[in-house]
């Protein structure tokens, strides 16, 4: 019957198409001469839409805007706030006008050459004007009374800070501030960042997780609220949505000026706006303009990142806060770690402003976590947080974070033991209209704990720095005295410390008997936190003494990486390294992950953290174990049926005792067998692993993400290394992030409503002052 | 079925031109062929069923400086007729270069209120290609607005957009005839 149907259209089709060709062929002899019809059809059907309402086809531009963007004020304040009723507001409650308050913002700017020219009016009744100026920045105060009569307008004209972030003072916008009462706090300061929400799902080793960040504004004026926050270094950050009210809207990714400019332009013109910028891999600038007293916007963002695999347990992270880092002198694109209010004192292009010790904001994080290992999990442990875990099936697990243990000073740390004999080699792949991916983990083989260690120089390098004061430094210093004593007569050792410059136990090397050891260890727990990072004469001390032919060099790096100029200490490694090989500690709470694990990766080392929770000895066990059997090095990977390119890592790093590689790519072809050659010490090894269907058609759809990702962090390795060729690996990085929809050092994300435009230019630029981490002392680490 | 509304400029600047008539035969042979196969296949092109072309101006001021530049939304509406509507993909471009797409909200009906998702490839400062559906039961009928993209425009005057419908289908998959319109956003 439907073929029956068919057929009969088709028959009409003919029939139509051959009368229309013949009507075709007529009215073309007819118009040829006579284009006026032809224009006027042109012109009736661009006007013409199948609507029905009337503004289907023909609007007023700019005519209409004044009264749309009064509704949508109206709108608003009607339904989208928290607070939208301000009879019921704590705003509404509180005696300081609005006027107060923005010139109390206003007291705020210090940079001169700022302007913000949002015009404000008085609601005509007396007011007094007061002018607070910051303490910090001239002492005086001043005082200025206007008295108004009935019909007078007072006029403030606001002078802003333009990109930079502005501080909050507490002398200031906490006048409007919708705080609560915390207990065991001397101060509450108000912050425009309300909450932080993490929900992940982990398929396998990928995670998938979405951040969502509730700003608000507690103040009496509007405001653009600026946030630098950290995500994991291999973040494939690809979705972003903002939210005002019920309305939703996807940010669009675009070359950075390009969405620095719109954001802009549409902050200037009181449009709600977001911006999503990266600082470095793991930094990032959230801006939200014209945020109205009240008035909440919500941030979505979305990444997938692979785990990291490490002695039978899985790890996920989620960092919560950007350690204070060091900037070495003249460095102007640096992180730059300043007290709350203190804006732009670091000379750096990204500042962080923290709390002192006696501050508290309100803001809070919730965290939730559903695992589905894939393999039976034997253990679940969070390192730094409370958690309640809740057992699904045997492979899977829900994490919740503590509503008590929900302040951001700490990286969020989930170590999970699945089942050992059950971890073998495992491929998963994604096809879409980009190509074919995969990612494996590969496991070292059995027969790499069968091989002891050559002799050995161990050359400790530890970061004394004022970041690393207290309990850090403590930390690390009982890890190296735990190595210390683990190692042989036939190994030597060297131990350098480094803050403002770097000194040594010895001119050499010294061999690892007990005596030596003994002054080794006195020599440690004579060292103390203070003083900058210079990251790079550590580096230097380390890497530039002759190598002794007969050991093999062996470089533990215990810092922080509390350091601004990451990519400096990265390229100067790598030109240094030689035959080392890098190992590096992240020590603290809120390690800069992204330097450790990028200095083992160049290193072909391996990174491991230890958290002031840790237990430092069963750490570096864990160190010994692997160092006490040789890496399978020069690796090379024979892809069977599969044709693969564009690899990443695209130089593979050893294989070491209880640390998988993870490599990612494209591909053709089926999935089969894959042999991995390599040496171990001296002698030719190989092993071959099925990655055939039983364990290779797990499908995930972040992998081409993760993949695109990798790719850029590569470009951007070369990028840093050869600025000769900065152009076009710049272009690259650019087409890559912009094809794959991901956010990278030369692309952001823009999201502006055009609906909503509030009043005036644009308000007070706050920045969200975050606490230092835990264990970090703000005294020796945050510029005053 | 749909009619196919294409009212660009080049549509209209091809009716000049003379055919032979024994060539204007083979053409309509030719068509005639490839709709027999067409029919006999039973296999329909996802697209070609619903695909139209409609160009829409949208009015601007006249009285503003070249270099400045004002933030609207244009509303795309589908109307899938008397049947619900469950998944839509359309592209949605500007002739002009000095537009640029600086967000995408969702559409008016609960099953598409989410923004939808953008192709990042075919993303350009003044195109993008959209697509949604949705499996559940409360689904769209008669016309809908399924998206709201928002844009800058520098420059006075109007621009003139074209959006294309590309797919409209049921729950089911079934490929439905739909008409795709687009208008500037209004509050309320």
């Amino acid at each position: 019957m439907n073929i029956l149907r068919s057929r009969t259209s088709a028959v009409a089709a003919l029939l139509f198409a051959a009368t229309a060709c013949f009507v075709q062929l007529g009215c073309g002899s007819q118009e040829s001469t006579s284009t006026a019809p032809n224009a006027a059809a042109k012109q009736d059907s661009a006007l013409r839409t199948p609507m029905s309402e009337p503004v289907s086809s023909s609007f007023r531009g700019m005519a209409g805007s004044a009264p749309a963007s009064e509704s949508a004020r109206e709108e608003h304040a009607a339904g989208d706030a928290p607070f939208a009723d301000e009879s019921k507001s704590p705003i509404a409650k509180n005696d300081m006008s609005i006027v107060d308050a923005l010139t109390s913002l206003e007291s705020e700017a210090k940079t001169p050459d700022g302007i913000n020219e949002g015009i404000y009016e008085n609601d005509q009744r007396s007011r007094q004007l007061s002018t607070v100026r910051d303490s910090r920045a001239t002492p005086r105060v001043t005082r200025a009374t206007f008295e108004l009569m009935p019909g007078e307008e007072l006029w403030v004209i606001a002078k802003g800070v333009d990109p930079v972030a502005q501080p909050a003072a507490e002398e200031r916008p906490g006048c409007g501030a919708l705080m609560a009462k915390l207990p065991d706090v001397e101060k509450e300061v108000p912050v425009p960042l309300k909450h932080t929400s993490v929900v992940g799902s982990i398929d396998g080793y990928i995670a998938t997780v979405d951040v969502t960040q509730q700003f608000h504004n507690p103040y009496n004026s509007k405001i653009e609220a600026v946030y630098v926050f950290p995500l994991p270094d291999n973040a494939a950050v690809n979705e972003f949505v903002m939210t005002a009210g019920e309305r939703k809207i996807r940010g669009i990714i675009r070359e950075r000026e390009e969405a620095e400019k719109i954001y802009n332009d549409a902050r200037a013109q009181g449009h709600v706006a977001s911006l999503l910028t990266q600082e470095r891999p793991n930094i990032f600038t959230q801006k939200v303009a014209n945020i109205e007293p009240g008035k909440q916007i919500d941030i979505n963002i979305r990444y997938f990142n692979t785990l990291q695999y490490d002695d039978g347990a899985y790890e996920f992270v989620f960092p919560m806060v950007v350690g204070p880092r060091y900037n070495p002198p003249a460095t102007t694109d640096g992180i730059g770690a300043v007290a709350r209010g203190a804006v732009g004192i670091s000379g750096q292009s990204t500042e962080v402003q923290y709390l002192a010790p006696n501050e508290r904001s309100g803001h809070d994080v919730s965290l939730s976590l559903h695992i589905n290992a894939g393999v039976n999990i034997e253990s679940v442990r969070s390192i730094n947080h409370d958690v309640a875990v809740k057992d699904v099936t045997e492979m899977e697990r829900n994490v919740t974070l503590s509503a008590a243990d929900s302040i951001p000073n700490k990286d969020f740390v989930l170590r999970y033991q699945v089942a050992g004999d059950k971890i073998k080699t495992a491929m998963m792949t994604h096809k879409d209209d980009h190509g074919q991916y995969f990612t494996m983990m590969l496991y070292p083989p059995a027969q790499l704990k069968q091989v002891q260690r050559s002799p050995m120089e161990m050359v400790f390098v530890l970061d004394c720095s004022g970041s690393m004061s207290g309990r850090p430094i403590d930390q690390a210093r009982a890890a190296i005295s735990h190595a210390l004593q683990s190692l042989t007569p036939r190994d030597t050792f060297q131990i350098i410390n480094f803050s403002s410059a770097a000194s040594q136990l010895g001119a050499a090397p010294v061999i690892a008997t007990p005596e030596n050891i003994q002054r080794g260890l006195t020599y440690l727990n004579s060292l103390n936190g203070q003083g900058g990072t210079e990251m790079i004469q550590g580096l230097k001390a380390a890497l530039d003494f002759p190598h002794d032919e007969g050991r093999f060099r062996l470089v533990s790096f215990m810092t922080d990486g509390f350091i601004g100029n990451d990519h400096d200490i990265l390229n100067a490694l790598s030109a240094k390294l030689g035959d080392s090989r890098i190992f590096s500690f992240g020590v603290g709470q809120s390690t800069n992950r992204f330097l450790m694990d990028r200095m083992a990766l160049i290193g072909r080392g391996a990174v491991a953290y230890l958290s002031l929770n840790d237990d430092p000895v069963e750490i570096m066990n864990r160190f010994n174990e692997r160092i006490s059997h040789p890496a399978m090095t020069d690796l090379s990977i024979d892809w069977g049926n599969m044709n693969v390119t564009d690899v990443y890592p695209q130089i593979l790093p050893d294989l070491i005792v209880g640390r998988p590689v993870i490599i990612t790519g494209k591909y053709t072809g089926e999935p089969s067998l894959v042999k991995v050659g390599g040496r171990q010490g001296m002698q030719p090894t190989s092993f071959t692993v099925a990655v055939d269907e039983t364990n290779a058609t797990k499908e995930h759809k972040g992998i081409a993400s993760v993949w695109a990702r990798l790719k850029i962090m590569d470009l951007m390795t070369q990028f840093s290394r050869t600025p000769e060729h900065g152009l076009e690996l710049r272009q690259k990085v650019t087409e890559t992030a912009l094809d794959y929809s991901l956010l990278s050092n030369f692309t952001a994300f823009v999201a502006v409503d055009s609906m909503s435009k509030t009043e005036g230019e644009f308000g007070t630029t706050v920045a969200v002052p975050v606490l230092v981490p835990e264990g970090v002392k703000y005294e020796t680490s945050v510029q005053n | 079925m749909n009619t196919i509304e294409k009212t660009n400029e080049q549509t209209s600047s091809t009716h000049r031109c003379r055919i032979p008539l024994c060539w204007a035969f083979l053409i309509a042979f030719d068509v005639s062929l490839m709709a027999l196969s067409y029919a006999q296949d039973g296999d329909t092109n996802p697209a070609d069923p619903t695909a139209q072309s409609v160009m829409t101006e949208i009015a601007g001021p006249d009285d503003v400086a070249v270099e400045t530049s004002r933030f609207e939304a244009i509303d795309v509406f589908v109307d899938s007729g008397t049947r619900q509507l469950a998944a839509w993909q359309l592209e949605l471009k500007s002739s002009a270069n000095d537009v640029q797409i600086v967000g995408i909200e969702g559409g008016e009906h609960p099953a598409f209120a989410e923004p939808p998702y953008y192709d990042a490839r075919a993303m350009n400062n003044n195109r993008v290609i959209i697509a949604a559906y949705n499996t559940g039961d409360n689904l769209p009928i008669g016309r809908s607005r399924v998206a709201r993209i928002h844009v800058q425009v520098r420059g006075p005057g109007a621009r003139t957009w074209e959006s294309e419908l590309t797919t409209s289908a049921t729950s089911d998959g079934t490929k439905i005839p739909a008409e795709i319109s687009i208008a500037k956003a209004t509050q309320g």
